[in-house]
Parts: C-alpha cells; structure tokens; sequence
C-alpha cells in the first residue's frame, strides 16, 4: 500500500502527531505569539476546562480550522498537530512540520522527551449471531485454553510493545454508540519514540512513526475487510 | 529531574504514554475520547466518552433470517440513516429500503428484506423477468452463496 492511498471507506477518525519536551513556560506566557502565526487557518480557541486530576498547566489549548477539519494542541510540555479528516501522509507530514516550524521559531524546542504518532480508526459493525465478528475485519489471535475462545461478547484489549527503543500501544476495545446504539470496535494505534530526539530530526520520526503504524494496520486488517475498504462493494 | 516532578501535589508532566486526542468536547480527555460513543457497558467500564460523527455504513458478510443464512460474495455496503423517530437501512445495488425504531430492528428487517429478495428472484424464471428484474437477479445470485 502507497504511503498516500486513502481508502474511500476509511475507519480513520483522527490522525494526531504530538511532540512533547521538557516544560517550558513561555509556551503558557506567549501563547498569544504562536497563535497570531496560525490564527489566519485556525482561528477558532478552545480552552480547557477545570479538570480536578490535571493540572492546568498540562491541558491544552486547541486551535481548530473554522470547519474543525484539523487544529493544533499545545501546553507546557507538548505540541500536537490533529486531522479529523485525513488527506493523506504528505499533506499531513507538510502541515505538521510548518506547524512545528513555527513554534520552534518562538519557543526554541531543545529538549524533546516524547514524539507519538496516533492513527485512530471507529470500525462499525453488526453482531453475527450475537458475538463481534472480529476475524471478518481483524487479524487478532487471542486464542485463550477454552473451547471458544475466538468468540466475544465483547473486547476491551490494550497492549504495550516495546519496538527497540520505542514504544508501539494497540488498544482495541467494542464501543457502542449512545445515540444510536450502533456498535463499532476501535482500532487506535499509537507509535512513540522517546529515545535520544532531536528536533531537526521531526521528519524522520515523522516518517518512521507513520510507516510503522500504516504497516501494522495493513497487515492487521483482513483482506475481505480491506475489500469493504477499497469499496469493492455490492 | 525536570523543573515540575518530584513533590507532593505535583506531577510528573511526562506520564502519559500516549497522544493526547481532541475529544471535541471540553475537557479533553487523555485518554479515548469519541462523541457519540462510549465503552461498552457491558465490559464494566461505564467511561463517558465523545467523538466526532456518525456512522455512515457498516460491512456486512452473513445474512440471517430465521433459519436461512446467506454469505456475501463481496461485502454488503448497508448505509445506515437516522430519521427523526426511526433509522434506514439501504443498500441501492440490491434494491433494499429497510426502516426500524432501532438501528438493530432496521438491520434485522434489512437482512429479512434480503433472504425474501434472494428466495424471490432464485425462484424466478427468466422468461417471466422484465430486464430490471432480471438484472436484480443476477446481482442477488452472484452475490451470495446460502449456507448450509
């Protein structure tokens, strides 16, 4: 698969890229710099609200296109370029590094501690005889010592594979949709580097994050699935 | 040690282990955030969750009604519509319109609406079939094998 194919009935709800560093305070006192730079494509403000468990230092501001399509999140200790509607690797890669190139015009980013790359798929389904039909969309062996082991009610998966020196988190978990009740399983995948970063490298890490991920879920989904994806479709 | 860790009251402002997604709802949540869903009930974790949109379509491979089970040759697109008291279930190709006050009920009576077409055409002659007719039985025969 093509780094840029976009497939016509792709599960992809949200694609973020985040680097996190070392806290720098300026990020809280000159918010207001970096957004004039990028108020003129994403002039909408979001501000958190009062989380008890979070300090407010550590929630972001979010700075979202008029039509929400994609934004930006930052807070002391990150900065996370967002797409909720995904137009391929290059453009994402593009607007990720101008974004990056100009916080770190303003706020100098030395000691990077973190970078994560997270592809977010809903997949919808309906029930086959009351069980999730997981191989007709996923190839997961979660095979357990017991006579139907490949049959769920329901899942709720999270997994942390270490990857040399990087970290590769799977959490695979049924939803079912409060207003419709439409059930869907997520497939989120998030692929973290946290080792050695250097910010003139972003782009490398960039492009191995994403290869990584796009590779695991190609090879994750089944190929009667990828059909349903392609829209080979009746 | 970094400028924030390390005292009581404080955190350490490197814990998470994963991206921090939008939510599209205030707060964010650092973990899965996806309006409109939440985790399933019935797996004990009653987390509230946001994310953005409906779903438009769901894949569907086994076709069950009573006691007749067809598979689909390639998988049904059932495109799914919510009305303001009830929810539609259509696939254009296959010529089915399903209605139900649930999304269930509406992809139980699509898969009932599917096996009735099915048995229909399979028993139809061709000299009896008007073209339109006749193409719709070629579209149910070539796409679904019953399982016995």
């Amino acid at each position: 698969m093509e780094d840029n194919v976009i497939y016509p009935n792709s599960p992809l709800i949200e694609v973020v890229f985040e680097v996190r560093f070392k806290g720098l305070v300026a990020v809280e006192c000159h918010r207001d710099a970096f957004y004039q730079e990028i108020r003129k494509e994403y002039p909408n403000v979001f501000v958190p609200k009062v989380d008890p468990n979070t300090p407010p230092a550590l929630q972001s501001y979010r700075f979202e296109k008029e039509d929400k399509s994609a934004g930006i999140m930052t807070a002391i200790n990150k900065i996370a370029y967002f797409s909720r509607k995904y137009l391929g690797y290059k453009k994402f890669r593009k607007e990720t590094l101008r974004i990056l190139g100009i916080f770190n015009e303003i706020f100098k980013l030395e000691d990077l501690t973190r970078t994560g790359w997270r592809y977010v798929n809903i997949i919808p389904y309906a029930r086959e005889e009351d069980l999730i039909p997981l191989k007709r969309f996923l190839n997961l062996d979660l095979t357990l010592p017991l006579e139907n082991s490949d049959c769920f009610k329901n899942i709720d998966v999270k997994l942390h594979i270490p990857i040399k020196s990087d970290l590769f988190s799977v959490i695979i978990k049924s939803l079912i949709n409060v207003v419709n009740q439409q059930e869907a399983l997520v497939l989120d995948l998030d692929y973290s580097k946290s080792k050695d970063l250097k910010y003139n490298k972003i782009g490398d890490y960039l492009k191995e994050s994403h290869g990584f991920a796009r590779e695991f879920f190609e090879k994750m989904i089944v190929e009667q699935y990828r059909k349903y994806l392609k829209g080979e479709v009746v | 040690m970094n400028g924030l860790s390390g005292f009581q009251g404080y955190i350490n402002i490197e814990e998470e282990n994963v991206c921090q997604l939008t939510g599209q709802g205030l707060p964010f949540s650092r973990d899965i955030d996806w309006k409109g869903y939440k985790i399933d009930d019935r797996t004990g974790d009653k987390e509230e969750a946001e994310r953005v949109g409906d779903t438009k379509s769901i894949p569907l491979w086994f076709i069950i009604s009573g006691s007749k089970k067809l598979i689909a040759e390639r998988p049904i697109k059932a495109n799914i519509y919510k009305e303001e008291d009830c929810f539609t279930v259509e696939n254009e190709p296959l010529d089915i319109y399903a209605v139900g006050f649930t999304l269930n009920e509406a992809i139980e009576n699509f898969m009932d609406h599917v096996v009735e077409f099915w048995e229909h055409y399979k028993a139809l002659p061709d000299n009896k079939a008007g073209k339109f007719a006749k193409n719709l039985k070629n579209k149910y025969l070539t796409s679904f094998i019953e399982e016995n």
